[in-house]
């Protein structure tokens, strides 16, 4: 049963004997090898991301201070990179070469294709991290403190900006491969719908095309050659836009696999099924058409930028809301299906149907709780005059901490559990370390989130080393600061505890020498299945089409009077290299 | 005989800790001040509450103790 | 829809005494009730939302009174 050339060891080869004819490893033994590659390399950038957290949130609380200050901001960049560039484009790869190849039932076209872009993501990758960690090496000139927001006038050394171009190609070619894969799928079955998680992968890749191009311009026309030191410094608020041009979609591009997940293997983990195909069509469409054109609601101080501008990005922004509250009805239905056939009964007590042991099942609904009220800290955000209360404050970091770091990686975390036996062969470790690692999670999100984000209302600033000031008293609504203080260090180690036992059941799995068993790939269809649903919502070029009018209704005017008012390159501009001794000097 | 399963215990946990972190924010809005560490020792004896009558042995009449 | 995805309404999705075969709860062997679409009515996913935006509707009038009664005023533009 075992296929020649796979080099995984002699246990996933008696393993293999057990697992039916319609696993997946059994099926495409490479993309099981091409998936277990993507996300080593997630869990490694994962397990140093967070160890660089535990260290900030010793740190910037005075709990413990292990690092120069002045390092501080090498440690943020690499935890903002390591986690939100790393761990989730690596992992979400490997979701959608899974869930691609899945749900078309067909492997890539050409393997030598899917380790090119393999190889070229993590190329990239070493670039960007090799720069990040060489700023803690002084006798090195190469440096990248340039936080996860990497706009001018702050800026690195060449070899990062070069790595993330070649990351972000890494992930054009990834969609590529999987648009060749469905092409080849469409020739043989013409007029059917497409799959839904492949439809998936493929609104979510457009969506990544379009926004990627922002800061395709930012690195490649001005970054680059500024670095190298062949044009001046660019217009910093021009780089700012052209960030966030493709800073607000990259948080979707980390959402939609998480949905991808809580839509298709959620609900047979719940032992129910989709409630709607139609209904995740029709969100997968919306996040296409409008997560681009709202990237200016990161901008709302921006002097430059007129309010007008503002607020159609605003408008937009709260159009966004609809994708998420439609997927709060159809995931939760989804879910209650499955409790009601365990024979769940009432308005609440049929959560107590539910497989809370599992800690795949456990993981995502706390996700998914936890993303509920990131929700409304986002509504804060979003909102043009209630953003001043936050903006630049703690708060936003509480804020995607509940959203990127819970909704999403603990997602990632507890979907491991369920696709790491099906890419393996292997039995998962421990059950009951995976569910209390989850529940550990939520519980370190829920003390360090609350902190961060009543921190934020009482003023304490974000990217900060030391908020601590002997001239500035900050008021909180209950409780002392101190105490906001320690919860949000505790949070933090709790959170750091938990990626350790994370990785360590990921890991022991990995080598685990016992096999899986009956792991059954095939998941439920839908209650109302796709048949029901208008064909319209099949036609890709149609949405990425209007996408992209969108995307030039929004920000073409806004570009435009930022280079008329300032000009592409202003005179006077100075880069910011990463020295901030001189900096600490004047604030003491 | 436990009436709630170590998973279960785990879950209930999890729940109440927003709910005790939260605690003195919303009294807070009503004009009691309760400092954080007091909410969270009621939460530590709440889950205690709990995990005492999910051990005692289920009986008809003790149910609704 | 796949071949795959068809399969799955048959009985070979239900694991029977294999609950924990690959580590996780894969489905639970009791289950035999199979309810479609028409018997299942997702109350409880509506008494859970609303609960939802109740604490929304709460902590939004909280904002209020915290956050705009308790600062000076705001200029926008």
């Amino acid at each position: 049963m075992s296929t020649p050339g796979e080099t995984a060891g002699e246990t996933v080869d008696s393993a293999r004997e057990m697992l039916p004819d319609n696993s997946f490893l059994i099926q495409y033994p490479h993309v099981s090898r091409v998936v277990r590659s993507l996300f080593l390399t997630a869990f490694v950038a994962f397990g140093i991301g967070a160890f660089m957290g535990v260290l900030q949130a010793l740190h910037r609380t005075g709990v413990a201070r292990l690092v120069d200050s002045a390092d501080y901001y090498t440690l943020l960049t690499l935890h903002g990179v390591l986690l939100v560039i790393v761990f989730t484009i690596f992992f979400l790869a490997g979701v959608f070469a899974w869930a691609n190849t899945r749900s078309l039932d067909r492997p890539p076209v050409s393997k030598r294709f899917t380790w090119f872009w393999v190889a070229t993501m993590s190329v990239g990758t070493a670039m960007a991290g090799i720069a990040i960690l060489a700023g803690l090496i002084p006798s090195t000139d190469i440096s990248a403190d340039v936080l996860f927001t990497f706009y001018a006038p702050l800026q690195a050394h060449p070899i990062f900006y070069i790595g993330l171009a070649v990351f972000i190609i890494g992930t054009w070619l990834a969609g590529i491969d999987w648009f060749r894969q469905y092409l080849a799928w469409r020739r043989e079955n013409a007029g059917e719908r497409i799959p839904l998680q492949s439809f998936m992968v493929l609104t979510t890749m457009l969506m990544w095309f379009i926004a990627t191009m922002g800061v395709a311009v930012e690195v490649v026309v001005f970054l680059i050659p500024w670095s190298l030191g062949i044009m001046p410094a660019p217009n910093p608020l021009l780089t700012r836009t052209l960030f966030w041009f493709f800073g607000h979609p990259v948080v979707y591009f980390w959402l939609m696999p998480a949905y991808l997940l809580w839509y298709t293997v959620l609900p047979k983990i719940a032992g129910g099924r989709l409630f709607s195909d139609p209904l995740a069509r029709v969100v997968f469409v919306l996040f296409l058409l409008l997560s681009t054109p709202v990237g200016i609601h990161h901008q709302y101080v921006d002097p430059g930028i007129a309010e007008g501008f503002k607020f159609i990005a605003m408008t937009n922004t709260m159009f966004l809301l609809l994708p998420s509250l439609l997927t709060a009805f159809t995931v939760v239905a989804s879910i209650e299906h499955g409790a009601r056939q365990r024979g769940g009964t009432g308005y609440f007590g049929w959560l107590k149907a539910l497989p809370w042991r599992d800690p795949a099942f456990t993981g995502m609904a706390l996700a998914g709780l936890m993303f509920a009220a990131g929700g409304f800290s986002g509504m804060i955000n979003a909102g043009m005059n209630i953003n001043y209360l936050v903006h630049n404050t703690i708060w936003v970091p509480g804020h995607f901490h509940l959203t990127v770091g819970t909704a999403v990686a603990l997602t990632f975390m507890a979907a491991s559990y369920w696709l790491v036996p099906r890419i393996t062969g292997r039995k998962l470790y421990s059950r009951p370390i995976g569910l209390f690692q989850v529940v550990l999670w939520f519980i370190g999100m829920v003390f360090m989130s609350a902190a961060m984000h009543r921190g934020g209302l009482a003023g304490i600033p974000r990217r900060t080393a030391e908020p601590q000031y002997p001239q500035v008293t900050f008021e909180t609504v209950a409780g002392s600061v101190s105490s906001l203080r320690l919860q949000l260090a505790f949070g933090g180690v709790l959170l750091f505890v938990s990626a350790l036992l994370f990785l360590m059941n990921v890991g022991l799995t990995a080598m685990n020498n016992k096999p899986a068993r009956n792991l059954d790939s095939a998941l439920p269809p839908a209650l109302s299945g796709p048949d029901q649903s208008p064909t319209v919502l099949d036609n890709l070029k149609l949405w990425a089409l209007i996408a992209v009018v969108l995307v030039i209704l929004a920000y073409s005017l806004p570009l435009y009077s930022i280079v008329q008012g300032a000009g592409l390159y202003p005179a006077g501009q100075e880069a910011s290299p990463a020295v901030i001794a001189p900096l600490l000097e004047v604030i003491a | 005989m436990s009436r709630l399963s170590p998973a279960a215990l785990l879950v209930v946990g999890a729940f109440m800790v927003p709910l005790f972190i939260e605690l003195p924010v919303v009294l807070s809005f009503v004009g009691v001040d309760l400092p954080m560490p007091v909410s969270l020792g009621m939460g530590v004896v709440t889950f205690v509450l709990v995990l005492v009558w999910s051990e005692v042995s289920q009986s008809p009449d003790a149910a609704d103790a | 829809m796949t071949a795959t995805e068809a399969e799955a309404e048959t009985d070979s999705a239900v694991v029977g005494e294999e609950t924990y075969a690959d580590g996780t709860l894969v489905r639970d062997p009791d289950i035999e009730e199979s309810l479609s679409q028409d018997e299942y009515d997702p109350k409880g996913t509506l008494a859970l939302l609303l609960v939802y935006f109740l604490i929304l509707a709460l902590m939004w009038t909280y904002m209020y009174f915290v956050e705009f009664l308790g600062n000076g005023a705001t200029v926008i533009g």
